[in-house]
């Protein structure tokens, strides 16, 4: 029979050690797949960026990225005329989001009472490019060019076809579009 | 093609290298190899590519895929490998497409914010095929690895690789238990229940939550872990065979560990400075690859230089020169010190596991000294991160304890990378806080991140240890070297 060693103990309580240690990591990953919020867990997802996105718990990403990929499903190989104040955004909205961009100087603004009435008209308020700052989608369906446009609070942003900024801006004036 | 389509191609390309230029001995470890060693290879194709302006498309992906297989064919056909290597590779490869087969079903990832964001820039990357300007300062806030494999999404018709952090964790088992069983056989050691023994080892290791989790968890870290673990098990076995055909596989793994994070060049120096400066493997099998890797992380870092923000509080074209610099440096330092003539640095390399440890416990005691308040908050918050969190439960406290264990029994040789390796990284990690805001109590945190790297290390160090003692022949390498 084999004669136990100090060594041959000591291999043994390692390889107890594991089993126990291993036994708590099964119930640990079961508990913490209970206890965790459902997006920190591991489970089966949306093969949708997208979605992932919008479902994210973190600000930044349900509005900011998730608004990229909604824009690049939309618009992506449109024109976004957008305002020097929204500069920031231009290498997103090229790059992750897919559209062509121009940049005017100054900022791009119609008045409140303008906003109000185009409010109905848009698909949606729910998007951001910036966390404090809906983005309302106007769509049209053969346009090319969109225009991007604040509130001039600045807590609006307007996504709206060029034609139809035009012809607003131009009334607003007070001049025949 | 689909997503399992292209990880069967990364496979096969990275198994052809590994076969052609690596330990075709161990055609099993090569297949385990494959597909780490394979993506590796082809971020730095890409990264070649975006580096100088050529665009990568499919077309050209492609084709640079081609030339670099039929070379590897082309060189594995004149070492006329046998036929126990093929039918090996064979079995093996059938394995893998079983398992990538499954892991491909179904997305089970977790997707933080910097997950989406390495998924924004890498998609980026793959419609257009090249860096835009301003493109180089977004690369900068995270390491460049991550971006390029999940840009390889150009070859396929999803909109992101899902399945990619699995198929990083299955490498990374295969190579953690055909490495153990591998050093096992080197030490000498007869276990009846060798297979068995091996898998709890290996259950216990990739078990741990914080690693289970990271298995899905879109970010840089299990990668890491499994390129660190990639390098070192090879190193090691490279140093106790004294058999060099490891070896330019294990530097296709520090050059991705160097990519992986914008500290992974240090992480790097750290560990070459335990494997490469004691090593008594020839210099004509170290320094080509140890050049190879260094000069392209090299032009990777001095070209991130170009574009990094001053104003960043993660790298800035400082730092940039920093990583660019320090691992070509340490390349250097390397050549000239086994220059024949240089005769007090040999001296000095050999005492590198001891001053590797003494200069990080100087640092953390200037540390500590400079700034104590910060490093103090850092310390508790992930000292606590690491021991009572749910999610590194009580697996710092295992290593720990098994560490200490492991002082009232024998050695392993060359086991510096391990010993040396892992406090001393978890020094850096601490270190690294100087220039940044605390760490805190999170599973998001950077440090409690960043100690998986070594998780994987330190059990498969803690298996060549103890397993041994479990022999019913006491191991022949044990007893020579007798230390602790």
């Amino acid at each position: 029979m084999r004669q136990h060693t100090r060594g041959s103990w000591i291999g043994w309580l390692f390889v107890l050690t594991l089993l126990g240690h291993a036994s708590w990591n099964v119930y640990a990953f079961q508990r913490n797949q209970v206890e965790f919020p459902p997006d920190q867990i591991v489970r089966p997802r949306s093969r949708q960026l997208e979605v992932l996105a919008a479902e994210s718990s973190m600000t930044v990403v349900r509005h900011t990225f998730a608004s990229y990929h909604r824009i690049a499903r939309r618009f992506a190989g449109k024109t976004f005329v957008i305002g020097d104040d929204h500069l920031p955004h231009r290498f997103s909205l090229e790059r992750m989001a897919r559209v062509n961009v121009e940049v005017v100087s100054g900022r791009l603004t119609l008045p409140d009472d303008v906003f109000a009435r185009l409010v109905p008209r848009a698909l949606t308020y729910s998007w951001h490019l910036t966390s404090r700052t809906p983005l309302g989608v106007i769509l049209s369906e053969h346009e090319t060019r969109y225009v991007l446009v604040s509130r001039e609070d600045r807590k609006v942003d307007l996504l709206m076809p060029e034609s139809l900024y035009t012809h607003e801006r131009a009334t607003s004036a007070g001049v025949a579009p | 093609m689909s997503q399992w389509a292209l990880f069967i191609t990364v496979y096969l390309l990275g198994t052809s290298i590994c076969l052609a230029l690596g330990p075709r001995r161990h055609p099993v470890l090569c297949c385990a190899l494959g597909f780490p060693i394979g993506l590796a290879v082809l971020a730095g194709i890409e990264l070649l590519f975006l580096g100088t302006g050529v665009p990568f498309t499919r077309v050209t992906g492609l084709v640079a895929m081609l030339i670099v297989f039929a070379a590897a064919i082309v060189w594995l056909r004149r070492a006329r490998p046998s036929r126990f290597v093929w039918q090996r590779a064979a079995w093996s490869t059938l394995a893998f497409v079983l398992v990538s087969y499954v892991i491909t079903r179904e997305n089970l990832s977790v997707l933080t914010y910097d997950s989406h964001y390495i998924l924004l820039v890498s998609g980026a990357i793959a419609r257009d095929g090249v860096l835009w300007p301003g493109m180089l300062g977004m690369l900068g806030n995270y390491g460049v690895f991550q971006i390029l494999a999940h840009s390889l999404v150009l070859f396929t018709d999803h909109g992101f690789l899902w399945a990619l952090q699995p198929m990083f964790a299955a490498s990374a088992i295969a190579v953690f238990a055909i490495a153990l069983a591998q050093g096992l056989d080197a030490l000498g050691v007869k276990l009846r229940w060798r297979a068995l023994a091996i898998a709890v080892v290996t259950f216990a290791t990739f078990s741990i939550y914080m690693l289970l989790r990271h298995a899905f968890y879109i970010q840089t870290n299990f990668a890491t872990a499994t390129y660190l673990l990639v390098f070192c098990t090879l190193f090691w076995l490279s140093e106790i065979e004294q058999e060099t055909s490891r070896l330019p596989v294990a530097f296709v793994a520090i050059f991705a560990v160097a990519l992986q994070r914008i500290e992974g060049p240090l992480i790097c120096v750290l560990f070459l400075s335990l494997s490469v400066l004691p090593s008594r493997l020839p210099s004509r099998a170290l320094l080509p690859g140890l050049l190879g890797a260094s000069v392209a992380v090299f032009g990777w870092y001095m070209l991130l230089a170009t574009g990094a923000s001053e104003d960043s509080k993660f790298l800035s074209p400082t730092r940039s020169y920093l990583m660019a610099c320090v691992l070509l440096g340490f390349t250097g330092y390397v050549a000239l010190s086994r220059w024949r003539w240089s005769t007090p640095l040999p001296w000095l390399n050999r005492r590198a596991p001891l001053l590797v440890p003494a200069l990080f416990a100087l640092a953390l005691a200037l540390a500590f000294a400079l700034q104590l308040d910060h490093m103090r908050k850092s310390a508790a918050g992930w000292l606590q991160c690491l021991t009572v969190t749910p999610y590194w439960e009580h697996a710092w406290v295992v290593i720990c304890g098994l560490a200490l264990l492991g002082l009232a029994i024998p050695g392993v040789p060359f086991r510096w990378m391990f010993v040396c390796g892992i406090p001393c990284n978890m020094a850096l990690i601490l270190l690294l806080v100087l220039k940044r805001t605390p760490y805190y109590v999170g599973m998001g945190d950077s440090a409690a991140r960043m100690a998986i790297h070594v998780v994987p290390l330190a059990f498969f160090y803690f298996g060549l240890k103890f397993l041994p003692l479990l022999a019913h022949e006491p191991s022949a390498s044990s007893q020579v070297t007798g230390d602790r």
